[in-house]
C-alpha cells in the first residue's frame, strides 16, 4: 500500500478514536449528572473501543515512520493521549469508584489527538541524536507522569466540589472526602516518581548526546521547578500532614506548572525541545 | 527562575551584555556584581547550593540516626489502643489453631509477622507490610546529596575541550589544537596524553537527506603504547583514559587551497565548511586567507560534479577591503588567476568535531539518581502498615480478638483492608455468617 493511503487510514482511525472518546465523555457526564448508572458502563466500554483505533493509528505510524511516536506534534500528542487513557483504564479496572474521573481524562485526550491531527501530520525521520533507549524512557515517563497527575487533579477538583457543596445527589456517588484525598496523594506520588525518571533519563540522554547532563535549558529549568513543586506537595502531605482542601489547591497549582512546562514553554521559548515538537 | 527570566551568556551570547554595558553602564555594573548574566555559576548561587548540600547532609544524618535508634529502642508491641473487634468461639478450643489462622490470613495479604509475645492470658502479634518504606526518606535524601555533590565536583573540576580534525590529520598529544570551551574553578584545560587521527568520517542520511548517523573512526595512540582504533558515534561516547570522547554535531568538508602571490611562493590554507544538514544543500563558509588580506566566500555543492572531469567544484568569491576581486568556479585540482595571484584548489576531505569531557563525577551522579528514584518509590509508592493483634483468652475454648492498626498515609484504604482482614479470619475459622459484622466498623486505624 502506498504511503499517502496509509496516512489516510491513519487519520481515519484517529478521528474514529476522537468520536468514540467524545461519545464516552457525553455518556459519562449523562451518567453522573442524571444518575443513569448503566451509561457509565457504556461510557467505559466506548473508551475501551476508542482505544482500539487509537492504538491501531499509533502502531500504523510507527510502522510507516520506523520510529516511536515522539517526533512531531501529532505523534507526541496522540501518544500522550494514549498513555493517559491507558493509565485511566488501568486504574478504573482496579478502582471502579474512580470511573467518574472520565470527565477529567477524556476531554484532554480527544483534544490532544484533534490538535495533533490539525497541526503536523507529516512523518519525519529520526535525528541522529535520537537513537538511544534513554530518549524512549524520557518520553514514556513524561506521559505516564501526565496521566498520573491528571487523575490526581481529577480527585483534587472533586474533593473541592464535594467539600464545598456537601452531599449533593451526584456527589454522593463519588468516593468520600478522605478517600479522594488519599487517591490524590497516591497518584501524586506516582507522578513525582515518573517525573523524576523523566528528568534522570533526560539528563543521561543529554550527557550522551552533548557531553553535559544539565545545561539550564529553559525546559530543563522548568522541569526542575515542576519537580520541586511536586516534591514540596508530597513533602508537606507526608511530613506536615497537609491534606484536605489546601492540599487539593496545591495540587491544582502543581498541575498548572506542569502544563506550562509541557505545553507552553516548548512553544514559546527557544529550547532544544522545540525543534522536535514544532 | 531568575536564570530563565534574565538572558544568560550561555544562551544569548556575550553580545547582549556588551550592548548593555555600552548603553546602560550602571545597570550593567549591577548585573555584573551579582553575576546575573551567568546566574548558575555566580557566587551567591553556589552558596545556595552549598547550603542545600549542608542541609541535606544534616537531614541524611538525622534520618539514618533515627532509623537505627528506632530499631534499638522502640517497643514493638503496644499494650494499649486496641479496639475489640470480635469475640471468637474457637471450635476446637486451641489458641495455637487461632494463631495459625491469624498468621495465614495476614500472609495472604502480604503482611509479615515481626513479633510475637505471650503475656499471661494475652497473646500479642505484630504484622507489617511494606516495612522497607521507612528507608525511603533517608535514601531519597542521600541520593539528592550525592547528586548535589556530583554537581559541585563537576563545577570545580570539569573540563571540556573541542577539536576539529581533518580526515588523515593527526592531533598530537598535549596539542594546543584543543579549543578550551570551559573548565571548572580548579581544573586544568583538556590536555590528552594521547594523539588522535581521524581515519574516516561516515555520514548516513535518511531519504529526506537529514542526518541519520554520524561516526568518526579514530586511531588513538597513548604515549609509549600501541595505537588502537576507536569509533565515536553521536549519542554513543567512548570513555578513554579518564575522558569521554563525543562525536560532535559539528562536522563537514575541509577544502584546501594554495595561493601563489608575487610575495610568496605558496600559502596553503584549509577552509572548514560546516555540514548543511542535507545532502542537497550547499556547504557555505567565509574566512580570511592568512597573510594576504583576502576574504574568501566559499560555496561547495557536493552533489554537483564538474563536466567531463567529474570532479567536485567550489564557487569562490574573493574580496579585499570589501571590494570583490574574483568570483568563479574552481574544480578540484584546478586553478584560477586573479590580481597577479594564482589560486589552486588542491584537496577536499571530511573534517569532524570531537568533544572531550572530563571530571563530571558521573559515577557519583548516577548512584545519586538511582538512590533518589529508589527512595521516592519506597517513600510514596509504598504505604507501610502495621497491624497489631491481641488474642485474649476469656474462658476455655473462647477467645476475644482485638485489633489495632498504624499507617502514615491513605488511612481509608488501610481501614478497608483491616476490615477485610478480619472478615477473612472469620471465614477461615468457619464462621461465614459474620454475626459480629457490626463490630468491624469499630476498628480504628491511627496515624503513625
Amino acid at each position: 500500500m502506498e504511503y499517502p493511503q496509509l496516512l489516510k487510514i491513519e487519520y481515519g482511525l484517529y478521528w474514529l478514536a476522537v468520536l468514540c472518546y467524545i461519545a464516552a465523555t457525553i455518556l459519562s457526564a449523562y451518567a453522573l449528572f442524571f444518575k443513569k448508572t448503566e451509561n457509565n458502563s457504556k461510557g467505559l466500554a466506548l473508551s475501551c473501543i476508542g482505544m482500539l483505533p487509537h492504538s491501531a493509528a499509533i502502531v500504523l505510524r510507527w510502522y510507516v515512520s520506523g520510529h516511536g511516536p515522539y517526533l512531531n506534534k501529532l505523534e507526541a500528542f496522540s501518544s500522550t493521549a494514549w498513555v493517559i487513557m491507558a493509565t485511566y483504564l488501568f486504574i478504573v479496572m482496579k478502582h471502579q469508584r474512580l470511573r467518574h474521573l472520565a470527565l477529567f481524562v477524556l476531554p484532554p485526550t480527544f483534544l490532544l489527538i484533534a490538535v495533533g491531527i490539525l497541526r503536523t501530520p507529516e512523518i519525519e525521520y529520526l535525528p541522529a541524536t535520537f537513537h538511544t533507549i534513554w530518549l524512549i524512557l524520557h518520553i514514556f515517563f513524561t506521559k505516564l507522569a501526565l496521566g498520573a497527575i491528571l487523575l490526581a487533579l481529577g480527585c483534587s477538583i472533586l474533593y473541592i466540589i464535594k467539600d464545598r457543596k456537601g452531599g449533593g445527589k451526584f456527589l454522593q456517588r463519588m468516593p468520600d472526602l478522605q478517600e479522594l484525598d488519599s487517591y490524590a496523594f497516591k497518584f501524586s506520588g506516582f507522578a513525582l516518581l515518573f517525573w523524576s525518571i523523566t528528568i534522570v533519563a533526560g539528563a543521561i540522554w543529554a550527557h550522551k548526546s552533548w557531553g553535559r547532563y544539565w545545561g539550564w535549558d529553559p525546559i530543563e529549568t522548568w522541569s526542575l521547578v515542576t519537580w520541586l513543586c511536586f516534591g514540596l506537595n508530597m513533602h508537606l502531605r507526608k511530613f506536615y500532614r497537609l491534606q484536605g482542601r489546601k492540599a487539593a489547591y496545591f495540587m491544582i497549582a502543581c498541575f498548572a506548572i506542569m502544563i506550562a512546562t509541557l505545553f507552553v514553554m516548548p512553544f514559546t521559548t527557544a529550547t532544544v525541545h522545540t525543534e522536535y515538537l514544532m | 527562575m531568575l536564570g530563565f527570566l534574565i538572558p544568560q551568556d550561555a544562551f544569548q551570547g556575550r553580545y547582549y551584555y556588551d550592548r548593555l554595558q555600552e548603553l546602560h553602564p550602571a545597570l550593567y555594573s549591577f548585573v555584573d556584581f551579582f553575576g546575573l548574566q551567568h546566574i548558575y555559576s555566580s557566587y551567591w548561587f553556589l552558596c545556595l547550593v552549598l547550603l542545600i548540600a549542608g542541609s541535606l547532609t544534616l537531614a541524611v544524618y538525622e534520618q539514618f540516626a533515627r532509623l537505627l535508634g528506632a530499631g534499638r529502642n522502640k517497643r514493638l508491641i503496644p499494650r494499649k489502643g486496641y479496639e475489640l473487634c470480635s469475640s471468637v468461639a474457637a471450635p476446637i478450643g486451641q489458641q495455637d489453631y487461632l494463631e495459625k489462622k491469624i498468621i495465614e490470613t495476614i500472609k495472604s495479604r502480604h503482611y509479615r509477622m515481626t513479633a510475637k509475645e505471650q503475656q499471661g492470658n494475652n497473646l500479642y502479634l505484630v504484622s507489617i507490610k511494606h516495612r522497607l518504606q521507612r528507608f525511603g526518606s533517608p535514601l531519597f535524601h542521600a541520593g539528592l546529596l550525592l547528586v548535589v555533590c556530583a554537581a559541585l565536583y563537576g563545577l570545580a573540576f570539569y573540563g571540556r575541550g573541542f577539536v576539529q580534525v581533518m580526515q588523515g590529520e593527526e592531533i598530537a598529544s598535549h596539542s594546543d589544537s584543543w579549543l578550551i570551551t570551559r573548565t571548572g574553578f580548579f581544573s586544568s584545560p583538556i590536555d590528552p596524553d594521547f594523539s588522535m587521527r581521524l581515519d574516516r568520517l561516515s555520514v548516513e542520511a535518511w531519504p529526506d537527506e537529514k542526518r541519520k548517523r554520524v561516526e568518526s573512526l579514530l586511531t588513538v595512540t597513548p604515549e609509549g603504547e600501541n595505537p588502537r582504533q576507536q569509533a565515536v558515534t553521536i549519542s554513543a561516547p567512548v570513555k578513554y583514559r579518564g575522558m569521554h570522547l563525543f562525536q560532535s554535531l559539528d562536522f563537514g568538508m575541509a577544502l584546501t587551497f594554495k595561493l601563489k602571490t608575487p610575495a610568496h611562493p605558496g600559502i596553503v590554507s584549509h577552509f572548514l565548511l560546516d555540514d548543511s544538514g542535507s545532502v542537497n544543500k550547499a556547504l557555505i563558509g567565509s574566512s580570511d586567507y592568512p597573510m594576504t588580506g583576502y576574504v574568501f566566500d566559499l560555496e561547495y555543492l557536493p552533489f554537483i560534479k564538474g563536466g567531463a572531469s567529474a570532479r567536485p567544484e567550489v564557487k569562490v568569491t574573493v574580496k579585499k577591503e570589501g571590494i570583490q576581486q574574483f568570483q568563479g568556479i574552481i574544480p578540484l585540482y584546478g586553478s584560477v588567476a586573479f590580481d597577479d595571484n594564482l589560486l589552486y584548489f588542491i584537496d577536499i576531505r571530511h573534517w569532524s568535531g570531537i568533544l572531550a569531557v572530563k571530571g563530571y563525577a558521573l559515577h557519583l551522579l548516577y548512584c545519586g539518581f538511582a538512590l533518589v528514584l529508589l527512595g521516592l518509590f519506597l517513600l510514596y509508592c509504598l504505604n507501610r502498615r502495621k497491624v497489631f493483634w491481641k488474642v485474649e483468652k476469656l474462658a476455655e475454648g473462647k477467645y476475644a480478638v482485638y485489633l489495632a492498626g498504624e499507617a502514615d498515609t491513605a488511612l481509608p484504604f488501610f481501614h478497608t483492608e483491616i476490615l477485610s482482614l478480619f472478615k477473612e479470619l472469620h471465614v477461615s475459622l468457619g464462621d461465614s455468617t459474620m454475626k459480629d459484622a457490626a463490630l468491624f466498623t469499630a476498628v480504628k486505624v491511627s496515624a503513625e
